[in-house]
């Protein structure tokens, strides 16, 4: 893995099927998720791969992705 | 319009928590701000919108306007497609929210409140540790206001208590996901019952609803626990399914979507200098996931005991704390009771959920007290005992 970059999965954001409720802001643990007045926000840097958001979300808007490097701490 | 930058209670969220803290604040003389991130107070609506109207009559007056439907009887149906016909513990109405909402923060504004929407809080001001005010942007203005005391009821997806330390993440198992339409062209058999469908397959650790608004119009929705969830379907498929069966020819006039925290309320409600009310708190009742009555006494309660502090000048953990040790006396046996209710109801398999909905149906609920149908449904299903030690003696 490339020193400063980790890697893990992390969600996006289908815009057309999130009713932007917020239903997964508080179940995770990380703060990754930031309901604002129109979208709701993937903070990348901040989310750990858990999917909690991804089950909970009432319309299944949020959607998996496979690792990605993202700038921060090695390993992860 | 400039924000002061100094009151004594700033209130987050103008719900039915944060409106009813505005009003009994500003009631007891305290100089409230109470600010709504969104543009229009009331709307979207996020809830299924019945309520126990008498309790309500400490703070609103009854009023047509924001009544849609009276409400004679719950109706539980079973799996099976058996059901009971429930009389109400209290009288009981499906409101329309946009208007009971903003009639609510009117009654705040009338007792001395200022109310601001469009106005969020992007973090607290801190100061040697206690919460002494927010940060809020008000259409694109960043301003600060300092307060004595804070009350966040700015619902489930509240990060202020998570800013101030709380503990305010659910169980994945002790949070539902709700998803509702308002529907409209609909033949209801009786638009003053309120039904409750229940099944594995309908809707996996939840229920679906039917709440009529008129003759011809309800709210229909659905909540799910993401932990028995199944088949890889959102909450919004079993709703989907649910409507074609039940009601193939609708049409959908809104959508409304949200979580609810049912794991009962939060133990800890304050932080020095703040308070967490309604969803915020997890004060919904757990079984049904409905909170605008409980909400209600939540932002009384913490606006009561924030007037108290602020009269005698210690706005502390300790000092706020009054408003744990009510709310746990007033609430938390019920709330937990329902708790457990909540968790032997998931456990049942289908077939027994049918048997004892086929039982209620022969008992004459009108006549009972709710400790008579429990010990007779306990002669029927001996076995339930073990589950419902916890509902009985919570």
């Amino acid at each position: 893995m490339e020193q400063g970059r980790r890697q893990v999965s992390t969600v996006r954001v289908e815009r057309d099927r999130c009713g932007i409720c917020g239903c997964c802001v508080p179940v995770c643990p990380s703060g990754a998720l930031i309901l604002h007045d129109n979208f709701l926000e993937v903070v990348s840097a901040a989310c750990t791969g858990c999917q909690k958001c991804v089950v909970v979300c009432p319309t299944f808007a949020l959607i998996e992705v496979g690792a990605v490097a993202i700038p921060g701490e090695v390993g992860g | 319009m400039k924000l002061r930058d100094s009151v004594d209670l700033l209130v987050i969220g103008a719900g039915p928590a944060g409106a009813t803290a505005a009003l009994v604040g500003a009631r007891l003389g305290l100089d409230v701000l109470l600010v709504e991130k969104r543009q229009e107070i009331g709307s979207p609506v996020r809830c299924a919108e019945a309520i126990g109207h008498e309790l309500v009559e400490p703070y609103i007056k009854i009023d047509p306007r924001w009544i849609s439907a009276e409400i004679d009887a719950f109706r539980v149906v079973g799996p099976s497609g058996a059901s009971v016909r429930v009389p109400p513990t209290s009288p009981t109405v499906v409101v329309d929210r946009k208007i009971f909402d903003r009639e609510l923060v009117h009654e705040a504004v009338k007792a001395g409140a200022t109310v601001r929407a469009k106005t969020r809080a992007t973090g607290l001001l801190m100061q040697e540790g206690a919460v002494c005010g927010a940060t809020l942007v008000s259409l694109g203005q960043e301003v600060e206001v300092r307060a004595k005391v804070t009350i966040a009821a700015d619902g489930p997806e509240s990060q202020v208590g998570l800013w101030a330390g709380l503990k305010t993440t659910p169980r994945a198992s002790e949070y539902y996901s709700g998803v509702q339409y308002l529907l409209s062209g609909l033949v209801l058999d009786d638009a003053r019952e309120c039904q409750y469908h229940i099944g594995s397959d309908l809707a996996p650790g939840g229920y679906a609803w039917v709440f009529p608004k008129g003759p011809d119009t309800a709210n229909v929705g659905l909540v799910t626990t993401s932990t028995f969830a199944k088949n890889g379907r959102s909450a919004q498929d079993h709703l989907d399914a649910f409507v074609a069966r039940l009601f193939p020819q609708a049409s959908v006039l809104s959508l409304i979507l949200g979580g609810i925290p049912v794991g009962g309320t939060l133990k800890q409600m304050v932080a020095d200098g703040l308070m967490l009310a309604g969803d915020a708190a997890h004060q919904a009742e757990p079984v049904t996931g409905g909170g605008i009555n409980l909400a209600m006494f939540g932002g009384d309660m913490a606006a009561t005991v924030a007037a108290e502090a602020i009269a005698s000048g210690d706005l502390s953990r300790k000092a706020l704390q009054p408003y744990e040790k009510r709310w746990h006396k007033e609430h938390g046996r019920s709330i937990k009771s329902m708790v457990a209710m909540r968790s032997v109801m998931l456990k049942l398999a289908d077939e027994r959920v049918d048997k004892l909905v086929g039982l209620a149906a022969e008992l004459p609920l009108d006549e009972m007290s709710a400790f008579d149908i429990i010990l007779r449904v306990l002669r029927h299903d001996p076995g339930l005992l073990l589950h419902a030690r916890g509902m009985i003696f919570p």
